[in-house]
């Protein structure tokens, strides 16, 4: 038996040096004199004796106490803060549990944070923001995304919304850039209309694009991105004036913006041009302008909207060959600046780590709430000396936020590595942004304080409500800290499972949604392949014969480079890009109502593609050398085409469609052959029916070249060298390996589902642990009943079992609460839910089983103390 | 100057005690000492109070002592009289035995 350690520390502290040994020393002498007839008597009188020591030799302490004077709330603060910082000298193993379950809590927050920052917080670049309208084009029910319009509609959106005035538009375009014999490939953003004035763009040098640039026989002008002019031309200050030839065509710089309005996908933006008037990218097919205008004075965006929709709705009655499904709306800024499901799931995640916040608070709670049971004594003695009610609490805030500023730095070292992970995978140039600054770094040090004053109300309030005398007469420290306290922590762990549970299974749906559409089979496999595009410029090359034999070239030179097992061309990238609309008739049969006329999506191929990329014929036969030679265009359809418009594969073959191509004459092919669905991974729904058309029949100057290879990456240099053999003036750009551009393509879903499987296991283990903390403590608890229970010929296996029902009925709480609370969640996000239901049994079912093995677990440990009590011996300390 | 300097009566008692103790004086056999002889009981902390009290006014002095191993190896304070502690017991007691002269009739107990 030994005398109470904390009594002697306490001794250690508050006596002069020159007095603690002897004084500790005779009552450590007393004590094991006394501790032959009664141990726990001894214990107890050596907490009285502590106590009158104290009491009688404390004004020592207080006179040197006094002395520390200066700043007295400095001092004070000084040594609260020393003191909270010996907690993890003196308790590491509790310190350290706080704060790492902290600094994941704080981590994750912090990490969503720096998410909402970007899109919510940050002030947005346009100074006009709140009175910018955004025309939004979408189409419901496909994940396409957001769509632009035609120059066509631009026109009648302009003349015939007057609620958006001085409306503008943009598309991206990349373009040829020579500069100073350096010929390169960079993304430029077309204009029309004053775009620049109209969202308030300044220049830092030069000036910005005005509508004088757009009239006809204007001096063709260029306006650079702070980036590019810093990285590109390494900041040059002559580069106001400076002549670059833009797709073949002399342009001069005029100006370079200001760095500010970089931001999201802006950042990307090389160059601003005013539109030339290319026709290919006038025609009614060509929806890739965003227009954007000014709210009239006095209109709101629903007025606006209202204008839109109805004008789009008139549209799409006129012209149900382009516009049928795609729906115009008005958005604000943010909205504009942010993607279609963003905000569901941004809201989503905030709502995640807000629940894992909790969890983790609660977690400490309990550990501090055990902790203070054991120390009750200690607190008893110090009030007794006189420290004050106030003072003990102080004591415990103290440590509190200690524990809580180390959390929070572990937390930003948490967020900060989380960061780094997102960006060494994301590809998205949204997610490159995110980055900390003040802002963030405010968050954290703000939750580093909060949740400490969350987590240490409980347990201050128990301090407050503590009798002193009470506690010191009780004299042990096992029967204290009863039923209330209990039932206390019993409920925090119910809250606890029930928190893991929502997460486990919104977080699980989510994942399974995410993973559908990552799963979503392509149709083929892009492991073996290789691309990369070239765009045979009309402005080099005028005739399209030319550059037909321009771009066979291209391929014939591919097709023998070693390794190379075949090479295609093809104008979007199999299942990965969307394909252009076109309607067509068959066999000569008019539809009468437009509605009801086939549409499909039109890829122009070379001869090799299906055998380059592997996709299988299931009726018919493909493309032939034969084919590509003859003047007679022939076609091959998928198999979602043939089971629309024909009612079997075997019936698409043989027949005759006239495909009323939007960018040349109508196009009459024979049908030749049926290939099997292509799918894409993020376009969740059924495969889109199309058309297959070969090069030799339908005039097209960019195309992805795709290279069959057993190592494809092993290609790419000499992929770009053989591509700059067949001709010196034609970039390659965009050359990455398949596997490359469907991870490209997937990975903000792997990123965001990897971020909500992550949040659901910490929440997991966070539970667990608390669930094993309170049965352990209800364990060591009851060691005497169930010492008791056993010498009465109770088999240990009745003890287990007893643990382990308890556990379990804590957890079956806990688990019925988190399905109700789950399932409120999973129905409000319904709509984004994909390839699984709100409802879904196996999720419900496995976070249920995750759950209640997880409390297994933690119930094994404090079962085997139990089963391995002595009785005699339990007995005996007692 | 000694005049005013009388001692308390747990002052005497301490004194005596450590008296008794002789050369092995520190807390522990101290207070038995007190405890053992008075019938009464007596706070560890209030006999640490006094021998400090003595001490600051030079009646005690103090040294550190053996250790020993139920004392968890630590040192013990050790306590003699000083010169002057003795003599104002010996004062003390000197006017105690002349006060109660002639009253052991009523003091001795029958």
């Amino acid at each position: 038996m030994m005398p109470p350690r904390l009594a002697q520390r306490i001794l250690d502290r508050f006596l002069a040096a020159s007095l603690a040994d002897a004084v500790i020393g005779d009552l450590d002498e007393i004590f094991a004199a006394e501790a032959r007839h009664s141990p726990r008597r001894a214990s107890y009188r050596y907490w009285r004796r502590t106590a009158a020591l104290l009491w009688h030799l404390r004004r020592r302490g207080r006179a040197s106490a006094r002395q520390l004077t200066g700043d007295r709330l400095m001092t004070t603060m000084l040594r609260d803060f020393v003191r909270g910082s010996r907690l993890f000298v003196s308790q590491p193993a509790f310190a350290w549990a706080a704060v790492v379950t902290l600094a994941l809590a704080i981590g994750a927050n912090t990490l969503i944070f720096t998410i909402a920052n970007v899109l919510v917080l940050k002030p947005l670049p346009f100074p006009s923001a709140e009175m910018l309208g955004w025309i939004l084009v979408t189409m419901p029910g496909s994940s396409v995304g957001r769509a632009g319009v035609s120059l066509p509609e631009y026109a009648v959106f302009k003349a015939e919304a007057p609620t958006l005035s001085s409306l503008a538009a943009w598309r991206r375009q990349t373009v040829t850039l020579r500069e100073r014999n350096e010929s390169d490939r960079v993304l430029a953003q077309l204009v029309i209309g004053d775009l620049q004035g109209l969202w308030g763009l300044r220049a830092l040098r030069g000036r910005v694009l005005t509508l004088a640039d757009e009239q006809r026989g204007a001096p063709r002008v260029a306006v650079l991105s702070h980036r590019f002019w810093s990285t590109r031309l390494g900041s040059a200050e002559d580069a106001v004036g400076r002549d670059v030839v833009i797709d073949g065509t002399l342009h001069t710089v005029v100006g370079v913006l200001t760095p500010d309005i970089e931001l999201g996908n802006l950042s990307e933006i090389d160059l601003w041009v005013p539109f030339s008037g290319d026709p290919a990218l006038a025609s009614r097919a060509e929806r890739g302008w965003r227009p954007v205008g000014r709210l009239q004075d006095g209109t709101s965006h629903k007025d606006a909207n209202a204008q839109v929709t109805a004008i789009a709705d008139r549209l799409e009655r006129e012209h149900p060959d382009i516009n049928r499904d795609w729906i115009a709306r008005v958005g604000t800024t943010r909205e504009a600046l942010g993607g279609a499901n963003t905000w569901i799931v941004l809201s989503l995640l905030a709502v995640v780590v807000g629940l894992l916040l909790l969890l983790a608070c609660a977690n400490v709670m309990n550990l501090l709430i055990a902790r203070l049971i054991g120390r009750r004594q200690e607190l008893a003695v110090r009030t007794a000396l006189g420290a004050t009610r106030g003072q003990v609490v102080r004591q415990i805030v103290s440590e509190s936020v200690m524990l809580g500023l180390a959390g929070g730095a572990l937390g930003l070292a948490v967020a900060w590595a989380g960061l780094r992970g997102i960006h060494s995978v994301a590809t998205e140039p949204f997610f490159r942004q995110l980055a900390f600054d003040f802002r963030v770094l405010l968050f954290a040090v703000g939750l580093s304080f909060v949740a400490p004053l969350t987590f240490s109300i409980l347990p201050t309030l128990r301090v407050l409500r503590d009798d002193v005398r009470t506690t010191l007469s009780e004299g042990s420290a096992r029967s204290v800290g009863g039923a209330a306290a209990a039932r206390g922590r019993s409920g925090l762990v119910v809250l606890q499972v029930s928190l893991a549970v929502t997460l486990l299974i919104v977080a699980a749906l989510v994942v399974q949604t995410m993973q559908a559409e990552v799963a979503a089979d392509l149709g083929y496999d892009p492991s073996k392949l290789i691309t990369a595009q070239i765009d045979v410029a009309s402005w080099k090359v005028k005739d399209e014969r030319a550059a037909l034999q321009l771009r066979q070239r291209v391929i014939a030179r591919v097709k023998e480079l070693p390794g190379a097992e075949g090479a295609a061309s093809t104008t979007v990238l199999p299942a990965l890009q969307f394909l252009p609309q076109m309607p067509f008739d068959i066999d000569g049969r008019q539809t009468l109502d437009e509605r009801e006329r086939p549409n499909a999506g039109l890829s122009v191929v070379s001869t090799e593609y299906f055998a380059v990329v592997g996709v299988p014929l299931l009726a018919g036969r493909g493309f032939t050398e034969y084919d590509a030679a003859s003047a007679r265009p022939v076609a091959v359809v998928s198999a979602e085409a043939a089971r629309r418009f024909w009612q079997s594969p075997t019936d698409a073959v043989g027949s005759t469609i006239r495909i009323a191509d939007t960018s040349g004459p109508p196009i009459e092919a024979t049908v030749i052959g049926v290939a099997r669905n292509l799918a894409n991974p993020v376009i969740v729904e059924p495969s889109v029916p199309t058309v297959y058309v070969l090069d030799e029949h339908r005039p097209t100057r960019g195309i992805h070249i795709l290279v069959r290879a057993e190592t494809p990456a092993a290609l790419a240099g000499a992929l770009r060298a053989a591509i700059g053999d067949a001709d010196a003036d034609l970039p390659a750009y965009q050359l990455r390996t398949l596997s490359e551009v469907v991870a490209d393509e997937n990975s903000s879903n792997q990123l965001l589902s990897g971020m909500f499987a992550a949040f659901a296991v910490i929440a997991m283990l966070l539970a667990t642990a608390g669930l094993y903390g309170v049965m352990s403590y209800a364990v060591s608890q009851r060691s005497g009943e169930i010492a008791v229970r056993m010498a009465l010929g109770a088999p240990a296996r009745a003890i287990a079992r007893q643990v382990v029902g308890h556990s379990i009925k804590l957890a079956a709480i806990g688990i019925a609460l988190g399905m109700v609370c789950a399932y409120g969640l999973a129905r409000m996000i319904g709509s984004l839910l994909y390839g699984v239901t709100a409802t879904d049994p196996p999720t419900y079912v496995g976070a249920v089983a995750l759950t209640i093995v997880g409390s297994l677990v933690a119930s094994w440990l404090p079962m085997r103390r139990a089963a391995g009590i002595d009785p005699t011996e339990s007995l005996r300390r007692s | 100057m000694t005049g005013t300097q009388a001692l308390g009566e747990f002052e005497q008692l301490v004194l005596l005690a450590v008296l008794q103790c002789g050369g092995d004086a520190y807390g522990v056999p101290v207070w038995r000492e007190i405890e053992a002889r008075t019938a009464r009981e007596v706070s560890l902390a209030a006999v640490y109070k006094t021998l400090i009290r003595l001490e600051s006014k030079g009646w005690v002095a103090s040294g550190v002592g053996a250790p020993t191993p139920e004392r968890g190896g630590r040192s013990k304070r050790v306590y003699r009289v000083t010169g002057l502690g003795l003599r104002l017991l010996r004062a003390s007691l000197d006017s105690i035995a002349r006060m109660t002269e002639g009253l052991q009739g009523v003091l001795e107990p029958r």
